[in-house]
């Protein structure tokens, strides 16, 4: 859930904007007075403003009042239907220019990606509310420093296109919500998270019934062991954000179902950090399958894939790489793995396909193909 | 049968949404690749990979579409400086092993821009290389966008 804060300069477009809103994923706080900024930006942490409909002078007053008033980490978007008015609007200091009309998936896209660039690096507090980094401040930090605040509030994590809640009443932790897990196994998850971004915000409304029925003091010192146990575990493996990818050269028959989730994962290139962020499953058996599927070499750092997979090339030719790809395999006894080692080919042969070159005549049918329709 | 198959890299995929707007395209998938297919005679069409800069495609695939790729057209705008270090690194491999293929870079700009530059650089778009043109474009102006396409095919046919 985004907060945004909206400047309306034209109280014909109230519909407009609540019709935009309805049912997404944020929660708007429209104001039409600009002396009423500040006040909305101290009671509420806003992680957008948006100016709408867009006009210049209005807008560069709106950026001045929010630098006058401490508030210039907020991006601004404006929102516009006026073609003229943008070269100006382009010309000030906003986050991005939205011209209207713009189908709803692609403006919430636009926003999306405006929160994806907000990079807080430093914690800021507003009134009750702050928001900060992981990297300065850990789960585990948090946890201490909401308990001294005795208020009811959520805590707020997010990195790239993940968010996990932790929820807080009267400064205790009562329960967390991480990618369909809730309880430990969610506080689990975000206890390891060493980079993203946080933030709080004064409520618990969504926290899920149960409590989790610790105190403070209990739930860190059981993270705290997990995280230990889980460094030991990890040891070996490698770095959060180095590039794991899915060995093809190698193949096994019978995998676990987390190991199957691993290898599908890595087919694509994913760093550990990922995976963690995606498998429901802990921690811990994450990274005690992936050493074993680092063992049987079907998934491996990025780096060493590739230089096996070039090895490979280099020595039979690229069609015979394709060809050993897609060769049925003989038939494995379950437990083992089969590695397609190195062999020899007579004369490797490479796919050559010539340049093309359009005819006149098939570049006439193009262009009127376009002619007709654009 | 007679296929183009060009290769797009879109920092932005509304960019290339908007500038293909009007093209008549069906959808499909090659090797997990969203691939966008305009027929102009039942034997004669144009294939678009759709190739995400935000995400890493298998070597195997790239290496594969390369040998069949006509022209690289790359859409960008002047924010993409804010594309992922990921995302360059993948533009800069993918464009550099294309070197001698017809290239198009369509640079989304304002309306105004657009206009402009188009005026200054005709029909052909700026030189970029022997076979590859700058062209500047904006979803507001037709004439911009037919003038990115053209070129890119235009591109194909040796003068």
């Amino acid at each position: 859930m985004h907060d945004i804060l909206v400047f309306l300069l034209d109280r014909e477009s109230i519909d407009e904007i609540q019709n935009f809103f309805k049912g997404e994923n944020y929660r708007v706080t429209i104001i039409d007075k600009l002396e009423d900024a500040a006040d909305a930006c101290r009671q509420e942490l806003f992680d957008m403003a948006l100016v709408w409909p867009a006009q210049p002078e209005k807008t560069a007053d709106f950026i001045t009042l929010l630098d006058a008033n401490q508030f210039k980490y907020m991006p601004i978007v404006a929102v516009t239907r006026d073609e003229k008015q943008m070269e100006n609007l382009f010309h000030l200091p906003i986050a991005d220019l939205i011209k209207l009309p713009l189908p709803r998936l692609e403006f919430f896209y636009l926003l999306e990606r405006v929160v994806e660039d907000i990079d807080v690096h430093a914690t800021v507090v507003e009134g009750t509310n702050w928001q900060g980094s992981v990297t300065e401040y850990n789960l585990i930090d948090l946890i201490q420093m909401m308990e001294a605040g005795q208020r009811n509030e959520t805590l707020i994590m997010r990195v790239g296109k993940h968010t996990g809640n932790v929820f807080f009443r009267e400064g205790q932790l009562v329960n967390a919500s991480f990618n369909g897990l809730s309880g430990f196994p969610a506080l689990q998850k975000l206890a390891f998270w060493q980079k993203g971004q946080f933030q709080t915000k004064a409520d618990v409304d969504e926290a899920p019934a149960e409590d989790l029925g610790k105190s403070n003091h209990d739930i860190l010192i059981d993270l705290i062991s997990i995280l230990h146990k889980q460094e030991q575990v990890s040891e070996g493996l490698p770095a959060l954000d180095d590039d794991i990818l899915k060995n093809p050269l190698t193949t096994i028959k019978h995998l676990t179902p987390l190991q199957e989730k691993i290898v599908k994962l890595c087919e694509t290139s994913t760093s550990l950090f990922q995976l963690l962020l995606a498998l429901p499953e802990s921690n811990e058996d994450i990274f005690l399958e992936l050493k074993l599927l680092l063992k049987m070499n079907l998934v491996g750092k990025r780096s060493d894939i590739e230089a096996q997979i070039k090895e490979k090339e280099d020595g039979i030719g690229f069609g015979k790489f394709f060809s050993d790809l897609f060769r049925k395999k003989p038939a494995i006894e379950e437990g083992y793995y089969v590695y397609e080692g190195y062999i020899e080919e007579a004369e490797p042969y490479q796919l050559i396909i010539p340049d093309l070159k359009l005819s006149a005549a098939d570049l006439q049918k193009l262009e009127s193909k376009i002619d007709g329709i654009i | 049968m007679r296929i183009i198959e060009t290769a797009i890299l879109s920092h932005n995929k509304i960019y290339f949404q908007e500038l293909a707007e009007t093209l008549e395209l069906q959808n499909d998938s090659v090797m997990g690749i969203n691939v966008l297919r305009m027929e102009i005679e039942p034997d004669f069409s144009v294939l678009m990979y759709d190739l995400p800069v935000d995400k890493q495609l298998s070597g195997e695939v790239i290496e594969h579409l390369k040998d069949h790729l006509s022209s690289l057209m790359i859409i960008t705008d002047d924010a993409i400086a804010n594309l992922s270090d990921e995302g360059r690194v993948f533009v800069d491999e993918f464009a550099k092993d294309l070197i001698n293929k017809p290239t198009v870079i369509a640079v989304r700009s304002t309306a105004e821009k657009a206009q402009r530059f188009n005026r200054v650089s005709g029909e052909n778009g700026f030189y970029l290389s022997g076979q590859g043109r700058v062209l500047f474009w904006h979803p507001a102006i037709a004439v911009s966008r037919k003038q990115v396409w053209k070129t890119l095919w235009s591109t194909l046919h040796p003068a």
